[in-house]
């Protein structure tokens, strides 16, 4: 007795979810050429429209391109291929493109596994607004995978995804039992944070992602980031701010400069503090951002 | 072969288990060529108790493994297919088979997966992964697959 049912209307139920899942960033963009074809399944027109994007520099395009050859469409499936164009996407600090490089540097997929590179790019993709990032790299730091083995860390995250409406979290909290603190020895133990990133160059049009790892405190923290900008006349603060979680959004003045940053371990209870080494990192004009690689 | 396949975002109830039980069966699509060519795809399976729905504590693992494994912004679908073994009547498999799914469903939702992205089959005892001893415990199974 056969009970399967709705297999000719799967492939078209299939394929009306398929249309409504791109994201929403790419699907804003009513004229995109590109998204329109995908939509109604024209995989060549996409391929074409978004490749020309794509080289030009838009993000969304570079999405489009790494999400057809994730999945086959258009072109033969190559997850290495697919890697590199979300690669390109998540270094304008585009949050889908984030998570698809964390999850496949997490997983092998398209890559060598990675799990530092992962936790980075879930910190970025969670600066960003996405609670998936934080529930994985919750994941991370709960292991000691990647990251410094860190409980006070993971339990922030977790709760930081429980409030984004990702209900696991909750029972990951419950498993979760941080290092109790232990008075007296602790202002002296606290242990700065290791910077991750921005170093080097950083794309221009952006707020950098101000990521770094910290290993277990004896003692409830938070942690104080500085930037600095540098030019002919020293140095000048140009942006702090306090966190929670072991990343921060640098809202920095427009337009070329180079600038240092370092990251507190601040102890919530007590004046003592770590801090981490200075970290250079230079935004280049627009004009002078790298092209496509 | 008893299959049912719901979309989880219809939250799959019992009751619709059984609606869907007396559909007339269509034909089956002819699969699209890009299918036909795409890899084979990936999969984890985690294993229940006889008779239980309830997951494993030591599977909530494996259930952060698939979730890490989803990338946004493109069509994926995973696919959640619930099994069990050969005990009990086959009315009672296929609906036992569907709740294990359900329960692997609302994991991967817990951890932020679109639900418009799983798709959910019900195999009852159908399908045994072990078919030389169709009341195998390996037979109490929920796989995950995508593509």
């Amino acid at each position: 007795m056969a009970l399967t049912f709705a297999r000719r209307t799967l492939g078209a139920v299939v394929l009306a979810v398929a249309c409504c899942v791109l994201p929403a960033a790419a699907r804003a963009e009513a004229a995109d050429a590109g998204q329109r074809a995908f939509d109604r399944g024209d995989f060549a027109e996409a391929l074409r429209v978004w490749q020309q994007r794509a080289n030009a520099g838009d993000p969304h395009a570079q999405l489009g391109m790494g999400a057809l050859y994730d999945l086959g469409r258009g072109v033969a499936q190559d997850a290495t291929a697919a890697f590199g164009w979300y690669m390109r996407a998540a270094r304008q600090g585009l949050p889908e493109a984030e998570i698809n490089v964390a999850v496949m540097l997490d997983s092998g997929r398209g890559t060598p596994h990675d799990a530092e590179q992962a936790a980075l790019w879930y910190a970025r993709a969670m600066l960003r607004g996405n609670h998936r990032a934080e529930y994985d790299l919750a994941a991370l730091y709960a292991s000691g995978e990647g990251v410094p083995r860190n409980l006070g860390t993971a339990v922030a995250l977790y709760r930081a995804a429980q409030g984004g409406g990702l209900t696991a979290a909750t029972a990951r909290l419950k498993t979760l039992q941080p290092i109790a603190p232990s008075a007296g020895v602790a202002a002296q133990s606290l242990t700065a944070a290791t910077p991750l990133a921005p170093s080097g160059d950083v794309t221009p049009g952006n707020a950098p992602e101000l990521v770094w790892s910290t290993p277990e405190q004896p003692l409830p923290v938070l942690y104080f980031v500085e930037v600095v900008g540098l030019d002919a006349d020293g140095w000048h603060n140009v942006f702090t701010s306090y966190a929670d979680l072991p990343a921060a959004l640098a809202d920095l003045p427009a337009g070329p400069g180079t600038y240092a940053w370092r990251v507190y371990t601040v102890a919530r209870n007590t004046l003592h503090y770590a801090a981490s080494p200075w970290t250079g990192f230079r935004v280049q004009a627009e004009s002078s951002a790298p092209g496509p690689e | 072969m008893r299959t049912i396949i719901l979309f989880a975002s219809l939250a799959v109830a019992l009751a619709a288990v059984t609606s869907a039980a007396s559909a007339q069966p269509p034909a089956p699509a002819p699969a699209q060529a890009q299918d036909a060519q795409a890899k084979q795809p990936d999969s984890l399976v985690l294993y229940f108790a006889s008779g239980r729905a309830t997951i494993r504590p030591q599977d909530e693992a494996l259930l952060d493994k698939a979730a890490r494994l989803y990338r946004d912004g493109q069509p994926i679908v995973m696919i959640v297919s619930g099994a069990t073994d050969s005990v009990g009547s086959a009315t009672q498999n296929l609906q036992l088979s569907a709740l294990r799914a359900n329960a692997v469903v609302h994991g991967l939702e817990s951890r932020g997966i679109p639900a418009e992205h799983l798709q959910l089959v019900a195999k009852g005892e159908s399908e045994p992964a072990v078919q030389a001893n169709a009341a195998d415990e390996r037979n109490r199974r929920v796989e995950i697959t995508w593509r």
